[in-house]
């Protein structure tokens, strides 16, 4: 199991979601739309496959209070950035879990615990959650609430490619497509505001 | 029980009357004490007699002048743009509770490290105590909230001189107190702790052996020090201090300062005069000056503290002076030090470390004792009362 890209800590979950905290000094902040996995602690085979839904930047008074300043001196600034207790929230959905016998698109059995740590897939981690299955994630994206739907499949769907590409399956970007048509076509408003997120997301169809 | 509003309504109604009639009785006070502190500013005070004379009378805190000038101000002369290492401590206690599940203290200081006009990103030094009760002590008070507030006191102390000493470098230091710099009633305090007491001399003294600039950062202070000091010598100083009223009861030193200082500038410095410090050593006595950090239309008074080391050179309270300005300001329109309170968010034990911690204490004991800690029913009850619940 590769170790490497850990950023976060898990906060709160529940069947569907939950909430990890990551500290701004470290590097690389994690993107909205990346997949990322929860290896759970106490069982070295399973881990929670999930989308990031949401990276919201906490704030406190005190730093309302300083951003009002005429002038934030370095030292000051590294400080808040560095030293401040001041995590980002990000909020991720669940998307399926591999256990022993393999990836599945269904909801984890069980949530992560707090401080479980929280990794970015590589590419071929995408693709191999991705491609398992027909697509059965996607009910989970469809579903999420207080979140822009459209855009979050766009930029996972974006994403998505690049992995498959490079996982020479360059057909799964359509048949992507072709399975969100077949799923929203009960809601054409929503379907037409997917396919125009889609536009926008300049993804290769080659 | 909820608060009965139909009662508190006329006593607040009540309050507010009796404040605007101190009000106009305390700017009345104000005008004719800062008329005394001008009419003695033009005259020459005897500070050797004054000394004498309240040596003998006073067991008060008083105000010295430290020099000739009592009412001057004084701008910051410089802008602060060389490099100075600034280190503040601050700490915090968990108090014993007989009504948790175990009962102890402990102590959290932090020393906050900044380098200013520098890149480098300040570091934080902490240092946590765990105070047990000892049972052999033939003394009750070694474990209440007053003696673990004045341990955490001196902690401070010295894990200030102990950082700022080994520091090394060439730039300035200066140590900051969140406070005064002063322990009042030290010898009372201390009657049964020699060894706190001989631990904060020896703080104290690396400090002043280092010549680091130090100082104590009273904000909002309500001392009455320099009006004591006007009240005395307005009439004869050699009357019976001890049974004469105050006669500017209603006032304190920062509403005369509010007038005399525009921002930025800071008084003339004043000796702290008590019974303590005419018997203490020239390291430990301490001196003073009032600073104004607020802005034309909302003058805010700080009171610095600062050991005899750092008023004898005037280099140092200047760059002091200006330190401080320029840390107040990074609050914006509340102007209180930068290093402060980042020295106080570092120390603050919070709610859920403070349950924390109790929980580890209580499961050692537990171990080791093989019997199960918990909280007073009392306590128990409050926490249910407190939770609330969400359906």
């Amino acid at each position: 199991m590769n170790h490497s890209n850990a950023f976060g800590r898990i906060i709160s979950a529940n069947s569907r979601e939950c909430v990890a905290g990551y500290r701004t000094s470290e590097k690389e902040l994690p993107q909205f739309a990346s997949i990322v996995r929860i290896p759970v602690q106490e069982e070295s085979s399973y881990q929670i496959y999930g989308l990031v839904t949401d990276v919201q930047i906490e704030q406190d008074d005190f730093l309302r209070q300083i951003a009002a300043a005429d002038s934030i001196s370095d030292e000051v600034l590294s400080d808040n950035r560095v030293n401040r207790n001041i995590p980002i929230v990000i909020r991720i959905l669940f998307l399926g879990f591999q256990n022993e016998s393999g990836f599945s698109h269904l909801l984890p059995p069980k949530p992560p615990l707090s401080l479980d740590s929280i990794y970015l897939c590589t590419l071929s981690e995408i693709a191999g959650f991705t491609s398992h299955g027909n697509f059965g994630y996607l009910r989970h994206i469809l579903r999420v609430s207080n979140v822009p739907i459209a855009e979050l499949l766009a930029v996972h769907l974006r994403q998505t490619a690049i992995a498959q590409t490079a996982n020479n399956h360059s057909a799964w970007i359509k048949n992507a497509i072709e399975e969100i048509i077949d799923l929203m076509r009960d809601d054409s408003a929503g379907l037409l505001e997917i396919l125009s997120a889609l536009g926008d997301a300049d993804i290769s169809m080659e | 029980m909820p608060i009965n509003f139909e009662q508190l309504q006329p006593q607040i109604l009540q309050s507010g009357i009796s404040l605007g009639f101190q009000i106009q009785e305390r700017n009345a006070q104000l005008q004719k004490a800062a008329k005394f502190f001008r009419d003695l500013a033009s005259s020459s005070i005897d500070v050797e007699r004054l000394s004498r004379v309240l040596n003998k009378k006073s067991e008060k805190r008083y105000a010295i002048p430290a020099e000739a000038l009592i009412d001057g101000s004084h701008p910051a002369d410089r802008e602060t743009d060389q490099k100075i290492t600034i280190l503040a401590a601050d700490g915090s206690q968990i108090s014993p509770n007989r009504h948790e599940a175990v009962s102890f203290g402990l102590i959290n200081t932090a020393i906050f490290i900044y380098r200013t006009h520098s890149t480098e990103i300040p570091s934080i030094v902490t240092e946590t105590a765990l105070i047990h009760p000892d049972p052999s002590s033939q003394y009750d008070d070694e474990f209440d909230e007053n003696m673990i507030a004045l341990q955490r006191d001196i902690a401070e102390r010295k894990l200030l001189a102990k950082e700022a000493c080994q520091l090394g470098c060439d730039n300035p230091v200066i140590a900051l107190i969140d406070g005064p710099l002063q322990l009042f009633n030290l010898r009372q305090l201390f009657q049964n702790q020699k060894k706190l007491f001989e631990e904060y001399q020896s703080a104290i003294q690396q400090l002043s052996e280092k010549n680091i600039i130090t100082a104590g950062y009273v904000d909002r202070p309500r001392a009455d020090y320099v009006i004591r000091m006007i009240d005395f010598l307005k009439e004869n100083p050699e009357r019976n201090i001890q049974s004469g009223e105050p006669q500017f009861p209603l006032i304190c030193d920062s509403d005369i300062f509010s007038l005399l200082l525009r921002p930025g500038e800071r008084s003339s410095l004043f000796n702290l005069y008590s019974k303590n410090s005419m018997e203490s050593k020239e390291s430990m006595k301490i001196f003073f000056f009032y600073l104004n950090v607020g802005t034309i239309p909302k003058p805010m008074i700080a009171r610095i503290e600062i050991p005899s080391w750092t008023a004898q050179n005037v280099e140092s309270v200047n760059l002091l002076h200006a330190c401080i300005l320029e840390q107040t300001k990074i609050f914006g329109i509340y102007p209180y030090p930068y290093v402060l309170h980042r020295a106080h968010e570092s120390a603050l034990i919070n709610f859920a470390e403070k349950n924390q911690i109790t929980n580890l204490v209580a499961q050692e004991l537990s171990r080791q004792e093989k019997s199960f800690f918990q909280k007073s029913n009392k306590q128990i009850m409050k926490d249910m009362s407190n939770r609330k619940i969400s359906i």
